[in-house]
């Protein structure tokens, strides 16, 4: 494996503004080779959504990993879309994995995405 | 988490048939019970709704209790029946053990827990296989080897008492040695117990009896093989596991006919000591295959009390049903088919609901457990309450792709136990972006869709058509699959087969079908199955274990069995993806004369490009044609998708070499295709799982619900 530091280009945003309009479904080789690397984390701690209401409500929840132990929800905000549960889960990965801050939502939505 | 679970004592009735209903209601809360037929089970808004009708006359309030699930498997020998009480004895056992860090992993029990009295061998973590003995009047001593025990290394244990004495030995030998490691010794004890006052207790394998009656603790993970009992001199029992492999029954070889009855469901016909890889069946070699498999988590049957039953009235129509128990704070759905009285209802169409199917996801725990499920499907899992419900209670058991907690495949699931994602308003992690909907809630879909079109349909389950084979489809014009008909006894295979090649007409309405073999427990209805053979999916059955304990037949993808499903119903499994699904754009196939037919009304060169399963017809898992795996020559290829996410990778079956790019210019896509049959029959295949979802699109108006009445009027009219 590569230099747990250097898996992910901190400067380079292009994917993550294409995943910010687009969180599922097609995806770039730009930005599916930082998805692996953000959806790859082990079972322990990995975050997940809990759904508080069908269709309506999500929450961000991590998983024990343990057997027996269910996900549990962390503090944060409730969204009412899955996209922006995804958003702010990546936001989450991105800041663990590289270190660096992303930008806020307005910023990355603003400056479009790479269809 | 949920408060109110159940299940039923069946899953098919026939009209004038009862069926019976076991609830628990967590502390003890009364509840509302009532049957309702289902029609549509998603709730998502962009869809038609939910929709479920309350079936008159059959709902009621149940003073409601709490029951539990006891997992754990055991063997459960009454060798007080033919021994006087238990006094000097000697034990042994060979075995192989999982989770021998664990502790209390008992080996082998012949204790009475209220006075105390009798033995217990057990690995007990560090200190290793220990011996407790008690006189049952406050007496008792316990043994420590403390030598260590390597998983899924084979040993021979013994465990030794003199009731003149009072000397007590423990002994375990390794059958490999490694240099360096010592894992092979023996150690005694004057014990100063002069009886060991036990005179009604069973001799327990893989566990001990725990406080209640019929309970059970200290549950052992790993195989066992060969245990042979002695009080003093005298044997009392040998029992050989390779006998009966299939039955739940533990044959005594000895004088005694100590015949025992094992407890939910360990693994049989798995390989013991002395498989030497020469052979890869039980039946040819069954001295080799004369270990059972023991988990902690094993569940076969929770064994609840009914709270409460129903007789479904002679005139009901067939159809999904269900028993909904409610509280103001939860709910549960106990769904259950009503299939045709014998001969049909009349109606020209049944729909086979893949029931075995069902039971292979039943619970399954693999966004949970497995890191990978979330590149799978390219989007971070949601848990939905009954997710969460299970994640919490692992005594509910796993699915056919879970593994148990020793890390060994679960190769049986059964329905004698809540099933927390066979359930309407179920939504999946597998399902998709969307409505989310995988099996059960998807398969509404269809049923939702023949309603709205007035088209009568009897409902038929996978344990129907093995209990009944061809016969049960007779009687109907047109034969419908569900969204993903994945996993069929050879007795099915054979009747649907039967069925086409009889003038039958198939209406395949998902994709990856046909596709695992499966083996129905040969005595005890609703419990299935799987040997994965080579092929992995979760887990891989380990070497020389491919052949079913229930049925003696090789198990693993009918593909390699030499029945693909292209050879049936001309498409087979070719990939997967569970992020968005896509469209299908017609081929030149398509504006055939013959295909004249399926194509009325239909303008359109894009199909499917909506719907409630991941935005499109053509998604989540896909079919295609492949001369090679026996798609007929006379095949029409209708329609093929396209546009399809990265996400969607060929079948690992397919992989025969890796290299760069393999992804990108694999062909993972759906084909639709029709193709007469030499019986006079017909199919129509949609090669795609999602294709259910997209019906409903435009108030049921659009080109995928064309096609398919297209299909369905020209098929339940073709004999008449």
């Amino acid at each position: 494996m590569r230099n747990r530091a250097t898996r992910i280009d901190p400067t380079r945003l292009d994917p993550v503004r294409e995943f910010w309009v687009r969180p599922i479904g097609h995806h770039s080789a730009a930005l599916e080779a930082v998805l692996n690397i953000l959806r790859s984390g082990p079972v322990a701690g990995k975050y997940c959504l809990i759904c508080l209401k069908p269709h309506a409500q999500w929450a961000i929840g991590r998983i024990s990993g343990v057997r027996g132990v269910p996900p549990a929800r962390i503090d944060g905000p409730v969204f009412t879309t899955i996209e922006d549960a995804e958003r702010h889960v990546f936001r989450l990965r991105w800041e663990a994995e590289t270190g660096y801050a992303l930008p806020h939502d307005e910023a990355l939505w603003s400056e479009g995405g790479a269809e | 988490m949920k408060s109110l679970l159940g299940y039923a004592d069946k899953i098919s009735i026939a009209p004038g048939e009862t069926i019976a209903f076991k609830v628990s209601s967590e502390d003890a809360a009364a509840y509302d019970a009532a049957i309702v037929r289902l029609f549509n089970a998603d709730t998502n808004p962009a869809g038609p709704g939910y929709r479920e009708q309350s079936v008159p006359d059959a709902n009621w309030r149940i003073a409601g209790r709490h029951q539990k699930v006891h997992a754990g498997s055991c063997a459960v020998i009454p060798v007080h029946r033919g021994a006087s009480a238990l006094a000097s004895f000697r034990f042994s056992v060979l075995v192989w053990p999982t989770l021998p860090d664990q502790m209390d992993q008992t080996i082998a029990s012949l204790w009475q827990p209220a006075s105390g009295a009798g033995f217990i061998l057990a690995f007990a973590g560090a200190q290793g296989l220990s011996l407790r003995l008690g006189d049952g009047t406050g007496g008792s001593a316990t043994l420590h080897l403390g030598l260590p025990v390597l998983a899924r290394h084979w040993y021979r244990v013994e465990a030794i008492f003199d009731v003149e004495t009072g000397r007590a030995q423990v002994r375990q030998q390794a059958l490999v040695r490694y240099p360096g490691i010592c894992d092979s010794g023996e150690t005694g004890q004057d014990t100063g117990l002069r009886g060991l006052g036990v005179e009604q207790a069973a001799l327990v394998l893989a566990a001990r009896l725990a406080g209640a009656p019929g309970r059970f603790a200290g549950h052992f993970n790993g195989r066992l093989e060969a245990p042979v009992l002695h009080y003093g001199e005298a044997l009392i029992g040998a029992w050989d596991f390779s006998a009966g492999i299939g039955t739940d029954v533990v044959q005594d070889s000895g004088p005694n006919a100590l015949h025992g009855t094992l407890v939910q469901g360990p693994a049989r016909g798995v390989a013991g000591h002395a498989w030497d890889g020469t052979v890869f069946d039980w039946q040819r070699a069954t001295a080799q295959y004369a270990a059972i498999h023991f988990h902690q988590d094993d569940c076969e049957d929770a064994d609840w009390k009914t709270d409460f039953t129903w007789t479904a009235p002679t005139d009901l129509p067939s159809g999904l049903y269900a028993a909904r128990v409610h509280t103001a704070q939860d709910e549960d759905y106990i769904p259950f088919v009503v299939r045709p009285r014998a001969g049909g209802s009349g109606a020209r169409l049944a729909l086979i609901i893949p029931t075995a199917s069902y039971l292979a996801y039943a619970n399954e725990h693999l966004a949970l457990d497995a890191a990978l499920a979330e590149r799978v499907h390219d989007h971070v899992p949601v848990f939905g309450p009954n997710d969460l419900h299970l994640a919490a209670h692992r005594e509910l058991g796993g699915s056919l792709y879970d593994v148990h907690d020793d890390g060994s495949g679960i190769m049986t699931s059964s329905r004698h136990r809540p099933i927390l994602n066979m359930r309407p308003k179920y939504q999946s992690w597998l399902g998709g972006t969307g409505s989310s909907l995988w099996q059960l809630a998807a398969d509404t879909h269809l049923l939702d869709f023949l309603d709205a079109n007035d088209i009568a349909c009897d409902c038929i389950t996978d344990e129907d058509l093995h209990a009944e084979g061809a016969a049960i489809l007779s009687p109907y014009a047109c034969v419908m699959t569900a969204t993903h008909a994945e996993y069929w006894s050879t007795r099915m295979h054979d009747a649907l087969l039967a069925y086409r090649d009889g003038g039958g007409h198939i209406m395949h309405m998902g994709a990856n079908a046909l596709y695992w073999r499966i083996a129905f427990h040969p005595t005890r209805p609703g419990i299935i199955e799987v040997r994965r053979a080579e092929v992995g999916n979760g887990w891989i059955t380990p070497p020389g274990e491919a052949v079913h304990a229930y049925s003696g037949e090789p198990g693993g993808l009918w593909r390699r069995l030499g029945r693909a499903p292209q050879s049936v119903v001309g498409v087979g499994f070719v990939g997967q993806g569970f992020d968005v699904s896509s469209y299908y754009r017609r081929l030149p196939d398509s504006y055939r004369q013959e295909a004249a037919f399926i194509f009325a009304g239909v303008s359109d060169e894009i199909i499917g490009d909506f719907g409630l399963i991941g935005g499109g017809a053509a998604g989540l898992e896909l079919d295609r044609t492949e001369a090679a795996l026996g798609t007929p020559p006379n095949t029409l290829v209708l329609a093929r998708s396209e546009n399809h996410t990265r996400n969607y990778l060929p079948t690992v079956e397919d992989l025969l070499i890796n290299y760069a790019g393999q992804a990108e210019t694999s062909a993972v896509y759906a084909e639709m295709v029709y193709f007469d049959c030499a019986g006079g029959g017909a199919v129509f295949a949609t090669g795609s799982i999602a294709w259910a979802g997209s019906l409903s699109h435009n108030g049921y108006k659009n080109n995928v619900s064309q096609i398919t009445l297209n299909v369905l009027r020209r098929f339940l009219h073709a004999n008449e």
